[in-house]
């Protein structure tokens, strides 16, 4: 599967100059604003799907060495088995109840990121933890024209309750900024490519000046509001100041960058709206991440496939009924078929990713070598809700800092945090503990 | 979850309940007759004979005896745990079914023991208006409050981000959080709002700046689609749209028209002018030829009411030729001269209120427009140090660009401003006070306080029209007026009748009652072949209808349970076997015979409760338990075995006896047999909500067993039982809405509350009217405390 085909069918051209090089400007050797040491940037990629996966069909029977023909979802990986690990064994202990009762669902999103046990809570107080991805978006934001970016493919449920008693915050968002402010997705790849490189017609650049007055205006009046209100009011509008303090940030970052403007690929698509074809959505969504790394406008992201719990109907694929519920097979031999196909239908989604990163050249390699990409799931098997023995799929070298192409099977119960941990020091940030980490994941490189 | 204190871990179902919603309302009574009479010689004599033997001193099970004496003291610092046992006593939970159990006599006397002393309890502690966070407007309430504040026919809120929802509702002040990408939104949408009331953006249909979108006419009448721009008339529909017209001028509309022939005549189009009609047009052309129709009034106001009918729908039952009257393109082009009536027009009589003659007025213009922006945007006066601001805004715009360029930079400015993005409420400690006593020591309440009229008019309008207070609010508040229970009473009337009140039933009944999800249920086309998104479209427009008919006539909330009317269309009416009414268009008709009548048998609910392909009794029990009762049971363990729903499994065993085979694990038995016996009482509607007698060959039976009680005989016996409950479901309903009203969750607290809404909305009949007022007068409306101070 190539690039042209993965956006087939997007709709109208976006007319842009056809570039001599694919190389995002800012770092490539043309360009005047070189990267420190020449190097390509780290970038870093969690991709979270729902309901856990069927773990026989996931997992190689021997570690070690990936071998040729690997386990039926992993399929269309083969041919890039030397670009991904299979991690085993990796476990979220803040995942499970710790005597909150029911609620498996929320818990397994709300610390797959996070490492931490969110407060269970209907709505008020919503209390979880800074995520992986914002640990690093804070230290290297300033890199790129976008700390991070946070995708998915559903907005959230229209009615009713979530899950057991928790917030549908913690279904619908896997990145938090804070262990109050959840960073919420965008599900629209014409939105997110229009937030990206600029809408069409529009000088983002002309608009700047004006929105940073505005800006400081808004400021003063909320400091202004605030003085005025007791503490637990102003917690509010300090959220709100710091968003409108990331906004600026962004633009005078735009303002820094404006004379570099992104360049984006020849023969680039502009999208026009969510694909009715749920397979185009998922795989034009990951176009959309493939494109920001490559442009380097940003070097993390979030991508929340489906909300945790999604009752998302595959029967497009033969797989009749709703993904949470046959997730809950009770060991019914055809619910299991089911949940095989959507495994290996997400799966397949993600094959076609790594290949575009592989396939997309970065320096002396690939885009790929220079990323790290996490796959997995807050739950093992859907019928079971554990949280340990997490399925985890890690793609990418980290610019050759990751050992690929293997299954590494950790002990019993290791924290999956001790994987962010080392992804974080691979992207540059000092850090040693993330959620409830005991060390950095030694056996990657 | 949390273990009640009465509970055993048999019964571990029920314990998490919400305790909030289950006390039942009684006269007060006294406090000797209720502690010494009443209780030494009536209560605890059945405690010491049903419940001593487990809890007493010596066994104490679950932490609890009730061998002691009830002191007020007691009874106050232990209402809660009170409120469980009442909960587990009446719903047959306790005693275990193992042990004797007191006849319903003893159970309703120890009931109405408990539910005295708790009144009785509850009447001497201080209310507790609880803590509600400065409130974000959600993506609703921000594309109405735009739209009021501006003229403007623009939905900007839909790029934003989805809100997250809590307790069931997406206007929980919690959970409606902010992120970067959500204040980026608001820029940009505050910038594409500001540059469409300056220069509209030409779209299709407004290329003529006189034209009338089809989503901007209101339907009175159904029989009318709105889709895709074109006012399409299936049957005898209304739509109303108000136009600016500039008063003496006369005026010409025009629309282009097409008809689908069938019968003799053709397609008439009435149209009236503030109910009075001017003109009946006939549209003889057909879609590949249309024409274009036109008449003439004399505008005699700045407003008027322009309505459009379709008068001869015709249908030949034997051709299946259905007469229809399509109109798009409705526009009105003054004759006298080029007054404006454009988004341009709209935008400069809302925002653009000060026309400056000469540049030397520029500035003081400005002003003036920038403070009545503000004061509306912000829903309160506005301080004069923030005009201040405003104006070096404005004038930095002007320097080296126009008075243009400086108010756009201003007025967007507004609209990314916290006081427009949060519903504040501080009390009068933001109401304008000296700006320099406000600027320099401006100092936050504490307590309790109550909030002031502007925050009351805000309430008000947000509660129920999802959007920013209209004049009249603006007006009393400004009078201080709305402190007055009397005033309010008068505009919570009114604002229920307005159009605008649309708004509660499309967002609090499309939650409550999960139309809204409806869009997006996937149910097996192949076994209902009846069932498509027209169809789902008919079931929302029903529980739609049957809201607004409770709202607009004001009946009794128990309608919903027990209606003696229903709305059908023609699809619906052969879904239910109802006779005489087809086509697209919704008619009243009566519930007897047919075996509807209010939200638990309507095709909406009975299909949201099911799965793709068979019906879930135990899905529509737990409906009943959360939407109904107010008493939510626990979700699933895990490693549950799920019923096995394949083909040959039904073909071999009737569901229910597959229901029981479940729960004969007595782990399962505890929930389910209180789930299953709600659901199985409606299993004679099958997953789209057709009555049926038979489950594939099976018959039906359709009796729900609960442990304890009679058996329920269908989904009558289901309303009957409901109905015996009722205080349960009003109390339930009524705290479904106050979660609503006031954006929170609620808690342990407002037992108190609740108990009041129920109590004042009893003695009005439980009418719709008197619900909402009791809210609106409760001190979780009115007051507000300083913080949280009730979390763990």
């Amino acid at each position: 599967m190539n690039r042209r085909t993965m956006l087939k069918g997007l709709g109208a051209a976006l007319s842009l100059p056809l570039l001599e090089a694919m190389l995002p400007a800012r770092w490539s050797a043309s360009s005047s604003v070189a990267h420190a040491d020449g190097a390509a940037p780290k970038r870093m990629l969690f991709v979270t799907q729902p309901n856990g996966m069927w773990m026989e069909n996931f997992t190689p029977k021997e570690v070690g060495a990936l071998p040729a023909e690997l386990p039926a979802t992993l399929k269309l990986l083969e041919p890039l088995r030397a670009e991904i690990s299979v991690l085993s064994g990796l476990a979220h202990a803040n995942g499970m109840a710790k005597g909150d009762g029911p609620g498996d669902h929320a818990r397994s999103a709300a610390s797959f990121l996070t490492g931490a046990h969110p407060r269970k809570t209907a709505g008020s107080d919503i209390r979880l933890g800074i995520s992986v991805d914002q640990v690093a978006a804070k230290a290297l934001g300033q890199n790129s024209r976008f700390p991070s970016i946070e995708l998915g493919c559903e907005a959230g449920r229209r009615a009713g309750e979530c899950d057991s008693g928790y917030s549908c915050a913690y279904v619908s968002n896997v990145s938090w900024s804070s262990e109050t402010t959840p960073m919420p997705k965008l599900v629209d790849p014409k939105q997110v490519f229009d937030r990206l490189f600029g809408e069409e017609g529009v000088d983002m650049a002309a608009r700047l000046e004006t929105r940073k007055s505005i800006l400081d205006f808004v400021r003063d009046d909320t400091a202004r509001v605030e003085k005025q209100l007791g503490v637990e009011d102003r917690r509010k509008l300090d959220e709100f100041t710091n968003s409108v303090r990331e906004v600026e940030r962004r633009i005078e970052q735009n303002i820094k960058l404006a004379h570099t403007p992104v360049k984006l690929p020849a023969g680039t698509l502009r999208p026009t709206g969510i694909p009715k074809d749920y397979a185009e959505h998922v795989k034009l969504m990951y176009e959309m991440i493939a494109l920001a790394f490559q442009t380097d406008s940003t070097r993390i992201g979030t991508y929340l496939v489906a909300n945790e719990g999604s009752g998302r109907n595959f029967s497009f694929i033969g797989a009749n009924g709703a993904h949470h519920e046959l997730s809950h097979h009770g060991k019914s031999p055809e619910k299991i078929e089911a949940i095989k196909k959507i495994d290996k239908f997400y799966m397949d989604q993600f094959a076609g990713f790594v290949k575009r990163l592989k396939d997309t050249k970065e320096g002396s390699g690939s885009l790929l070598d220079n990323c790290m990409i996490v796959l997995g799931s807050g739950i093992g098997d859907g019928d079971r809700h554990n949280h340990n023995d997490l399925p985890v799929l890690l793609a990418g070298r980290a610019g050759g800092t990751i050992t690929q192409g293997q299954h590494l099977k950790f002990a019993k119960d290791t924290p999956l945090c001790n994987l962010y941990v080392g992804m974080l020091q691979r992207m540059g940030v000092k850090s040693e503990k993330f959620g409830d980490s005991t060390a950095a994941l030694a056996q990657l490189s | 979850m949390k273990i009640g204190l009465f509970g055993l871990s048999l019964l571990y179902c029920f314990t998490s309940a919400s305790t909030v919603l289950a006390a039942q309302i009684a006269p007060a009574a006294s406090e000797s007759e209720l502690f010494d009479t009443r209780y030494k010689n009536q209560i605890a004599p059945l405690f010491a004979r049903y419940c001593t033997d487990c809890h007493s001193s010596a066994k104490k099970k679950g932490g609890v005896r009730l061998d002691e004496p009830v002191t007020t003291a007691k009874m106050i610092s232990d209402a809660e745990k009170w409120q469980t046992l009442l909960e587990q006593i009446t719903t047959a939970q306790m005693p275990p079914e193992e042990k004797p159990r007191p006849d319903a006599k003893d159970i309703d006397a120890i009931a109405k023991w408990v539910r005295d002393a708790i009144a009785f309890a509850d009447s001497k502690t201080p209310k507790d208006p609880g803590y509600v966070m400065p409130q974000r407007l959600n993506r609703t309430e921000y594309n109405n409050t735009v739209r009021e504040l501006t003229g403007l026919d623009i939905s900007p809120a839909d790029a934003f981000p989805v809100d997250d929802s809590g307790y069931g509702f997406d206007n929980i002040a919690d959970v409606l959080t902010m992120s970067p990408l959500l204040a980026e939104s608001y820029l940009d949408a505050a910038e594409a709002i500001i540059e469409q009331g300056f220069n509209p953006k030409p779209k299709e249909d407004k290329a003529d700046p006189s034209v009338i979108p089809a989503r901007r006419f209101k339907i009175t009448k159904e029989g009318v689609s709105k889709a895709d721009g074109i006012l399409t008339f299936y049957s005898e529909g209304v739509v109303s749209a108000i136009v600016d017209c500039v008063p003496g001028n006369e005026y010409e509309l025009k629309a282009r028209a097409w008809q689908d022939k069938a019968g003799t005549e053709d397609s008439k189009a009435l149209v009236s002018l503030d109910g009075k009609e001017i003109a009946t047009l006939l549209v003889s052309k057909v879609h590949d030829d249309p024409q274009t129709i036109s008449c003439r009034f004399k505008a005699t106001k700045a407003k008027h009411e322009l309505t459009l009918a379709f008068t001869n729908d015709y249908y030949d039952e034997k051709k299946k030729a259905d007469r229809n009257l399509y109109l798009t393109k409705v526009r009105i082009n003054n004759t006298n001269a080029a007054a404006p009536t454009s988004e341009t027009g709209a935008f400069a009589k809302h925002v653009l209120i000060a026309t400056p003659a000469k540049p030397a007025d520029e500035r003081a213009a400005a002003e003036t427009i920038l403070r009545a922006f503000a004061t509306r945007a912000f829903r309160r006066p506005v301080f004069s140090d923030e005009v201040t601001k405003l104006m070096t805004l404005y004038d930095a715009g002007k320097k080296g660009g126009t008075h243009v360029l400086g108010l756009k930079r201003a007025l967007t400015a507004v609209l990314v401003s916290p006081s427009f993005l949060f519903r504040i409420q501080a009390g009068s400690t933001l109401a304008p006070v000296a700006p320099s006593t406000a600027a320099s020591d401006g100092k936050a309440k504490s307590g309790n306080w109550a909030i002031d009229d502007f925050e009351i008019a805000s309430r008000l309008s947000y509660f129920l029209w999802s959007s920013m207070p209209d004049e009249k609010l603006f007006k009393l508040a400004e009078a201080k007026s709305l402190g007055d229970p009397k005033v309010r009473a008068e505009q919570v009337r009114r604002m229920l009748l307005d159009p605008k009140a649309h708004e509660l039933i499309e967002n609090f009944a499309g939650q409550w009652l999960e139309l809204r999800n409806l869009d997006e249920l996937m149910l097996s086309n192949k076994r209902f072949p009846d069932w498509n998104s027209a169809m789902a479209t008919s079931m929302r427009k029903e529980g739609e209808m049957l809201f607004e008919e409770i709202v607009k006539k004001d009946l009794s909330v128990l309608e919903f349970i027990n209606a003696d009317f229903l709305y059908v269309n023609g699809p619906l009416a052969k879904l239910y076997g109802i006779k005489d009414v087809s086509g697209l268009e919704f008619k009243r008709v009566s519930a007897a015979g047919t075996g509807r009548g209010g939200v638990l048998t309507m095709a909406s609910t009975l299909a949201v409760t099911s799965n793709p392909t068979r019906t879930s009794p135990v899905k529509r029990g737990k409906w009943v338990l959360d939407q109904i009762l107010g008493l939510p049971p626990p979700p699933p363990p895990p490693e549950i075995p799920a019923l096995p729903d394949k083909a040959d499994d039904e073909a071999n065993s009737p569901l229910r006896v597959r229901l029981e085979k479940h729960r004969a694990d007595p782990s399962c038995a505890a929930c389910h047999s209180r789930l299953d016996g709600y659901g199985l009482a409606l299993e004679n509607y099958d997953a789209i909500g057709r009555f049926r007698e038979k489950d594939g060959k099976f018959p039906v039976d359709a009796v729900g067993q609960l442990p304890g009680e009679a058996p329920i005989k269908g989904a009558a016996g289901l309303k009957e039982l409901i109905l015996k409950h009722k205080q349960q479901f009003i109390r339930s309903f009524s705290g479904k809405l106050l979660t609503y009203a006031i954006g929170r969750g609620l808690k342990p607290y407002d037992r108190p509350t609740l108990n009041e809404i129920v109590l004042t909305s009893g003695a009005n009949e439980f009418k719709f009217s008197s619900v909402v007022l009791a809210i609106v007068e409760s001190d979780a409306f009115l007051k507000r405390r300083e913080k949280r101070g009730d979390e763990k």
